[in-house]
């Protein structure tokens, strides 16, 4: 079972399953028990290895699980435990709406605190560890006014110091990959700017896509 | 506790406490008229939803604080306190640029050493910060401005803390208010804080005669009291800011100076470019 062959992931072409063929991995099992930098130097699949191994992904579906991960990474990197992918720059929370909009609503100040917290702790790993940290976020309607606007309300509007929105181009009939890119909210530049990207074309690394993003 | 710390301070500290203050009466003219520019012990609240310019208002009087008289600054020195982790020091530097002709780094850098930032992640912090204050106060004389952004940043958190108590939950932010009073008034300064509108809009406009000639627009009724009535007693001057939605205005802000005593209202409109906060 899992033997490795062609198209079974994108990248995995037959000329890399022969290369790694022939370094004794056969088999989807035995490629994650390798050392991954050392079949990346010997296989010459250094780029993509060493990108894949700098992102660190971890599930948090509920407020308390994510303010653990917050404190377990606080904790990691106070310790300079360093993984092979050196050290921390970047914290993504997509999205940070699926944790807090379950405790809003009716008049519970207990979720409004929580969702405060949670911006509190964002804010001071922002600072203290000086990374940049990137939180998705979506819209709903005004019940006044029936316009969209950011979702989570008006006191999480005051935490991120830079908002993007994306939409969707008034041309795309089917959606497409082009996004339109407003900035709505900026500590430095006027607001109202707005940029067109193709999501499906995006390859080069200062063009990340950003869903409707909040940066703290 | 406070009237020994006052005894063993030395004459020249007692001195530079009552007498080295400068005038802030300069501060800014677009938005104060003469009769209502803060003095000395005032303290004035910069009301308004996210967007609306009131950080910026701050880097605008804190560079105008900060900067040399020979540049059209007052010289004179002031404490930040960031309870949003909110300040942006390039920002802060981009109008310090544009406001000096030769902008140096030597220049920005002896206009910064007239700035102490203090950061707050707690209402407990926030008064243990404003407790250590005085210390610092006596000996920088030249400390004329104190800027909190914003008071309001733990209100969720300080509510839930509280408990079922309105009295406990807002008994932190009742003494931060009450020892800013006390900082204000004794040690001469003004204070500029901020909070955040994070109410929903008032459904029901208020009615009463008074408040029909007050209301200058929607802006005024937008208004809802919910910090501890200890900081409502505080504020000598409110100022409401909200931001222009029509296209054609641009980016135009507009704010409502109301002064509480004289309930003095005006209006005011400003943009904000490069270089800061620009009154049309």
């Amino acid at each position: 079972m899992g033997v490795l062959r062609a198209g079974l992931c994108p990248g995995l072409t037959q000329d890399m399953v022969q290369l790694l063929q022939s370094r004794g991995i056969k088999t989807v099992v035995d490629l994650v028990c390798a050392d991954l930098e050392e079949v990346a130097q010997k296989c010459g699949l250094s780029y993509k290895a060493g990108a894949l191994q700098r992102i660190q992904v971890v599930r948090a579906f509920d407020i308390f699980q994510m303010l653990d991960v917050l404190q377990d990474l606080r904790g990691a990197v106070s310790q300079q435990v360093s993984s092979s992918s050196g050290t921390l720059k970047v914290v993504v929370v997509d999205s940070v709406a699926a944790v807090v909009a379950p405790l809003l609503g009716g008049q519970q100040r207990e979720g409004l605190a929580l969702m405060m917290q949670l911006a509190r702790e964002l804010k001071t790993l922002a600072r203290d560890l000086s990374v940049a940290v990137l939180v998705t976020n979506h819209m709903t309607r005004d019940r006044d006014s029936g316009q969209l606007k950011p979702a989570l309300g008006r006191s999480w509007s005051f935490v991120p110091s830079t908002r993007l929105l994306l939409d969707s181009t008034q041309s795309s009939g089917s959606l497409g990959s082009r996004r339109v890119v407003c900035l709505t909210k900026s500590p430095r530049l006027p607001t109202g700017c707005q940029e067109t990207v193709d999501l499906g074309s995006l390859g080069t690394p200062e063009q990340s896509p950003v869903f409707q993003g909040d940066h703290t | 506790m406070c009237s020994d710390f006052h005894r063993a301070e030395s004459g020249t500290e007692l001195l530079a406490r009552l007498e080295g203050r400068s005038s802030l009466k300069e501060i800014e003219p677009h938005l104060f008229a003469d009769e209502e520019s803060p003095v000395h012990g005032d303290v004035l609240e910069f009301h308004g939803p996210e967007g609306t310019g009131k950080t910026e208002m701050l880097y605008h009087l804190t560079a105008r604080c900060i900067l040399p008289k020979s540049e059209g600054g007052l010289e004179v020195e002031v404490v930040f306190i960031d309870t949003d982790y909110h300040f942006d020091m390039l920002r802060l530097v981009t109008v310090l640029e544009h406001r000096l002709p030769q902008s140096s780094e030597e220049m920005v850098k002896h206009c910064l050493g007239r700035l102490f930032l203090v950061y707050c992640s707690s209402s407990t912090q926030l008064l243990l910060t404003l407790c250590s204050l005085e210390t610092m106060l006596c000996r920088h004389p030249s400390v004329c401005l104190l800027i909190l952004d914003s008071l309001s940043a733990f209100y969720w958190i300080d509510r839930v803390n509280g408990g079922e108590s309105v009295n406990l939950q807002e008994s932190t932010l009742r003494k931060c208010s009450q020892l800013l009073e006390k900082l204000v008034n004794e040690y001469r300064l003004v204070l500029f804080a901020t909070t955040q509108s994070i109410m929903q809009k008032a459904s029901n406009p208020e009615e009463g005669p008074s408040c029909a000639r007050n209301r200058l627009s929607d802006v005024d009724v937008d208004y809802r009291p919910y910090l501890c009535k200890a900081w409502q007693r505080v504020v000598k001057h409110r100022i409401l800011f909200s931001k222009q939605n029509n296209s054609k205005a641009g980016n135009q802000f507009s704010l409502f100076s109301r002064h509480l005593k004289s309930n003095n209202v005006k209006k005011h409109f400003f943009t904000i470019g490069e270089s800061g906060v620009e009154f049309c």
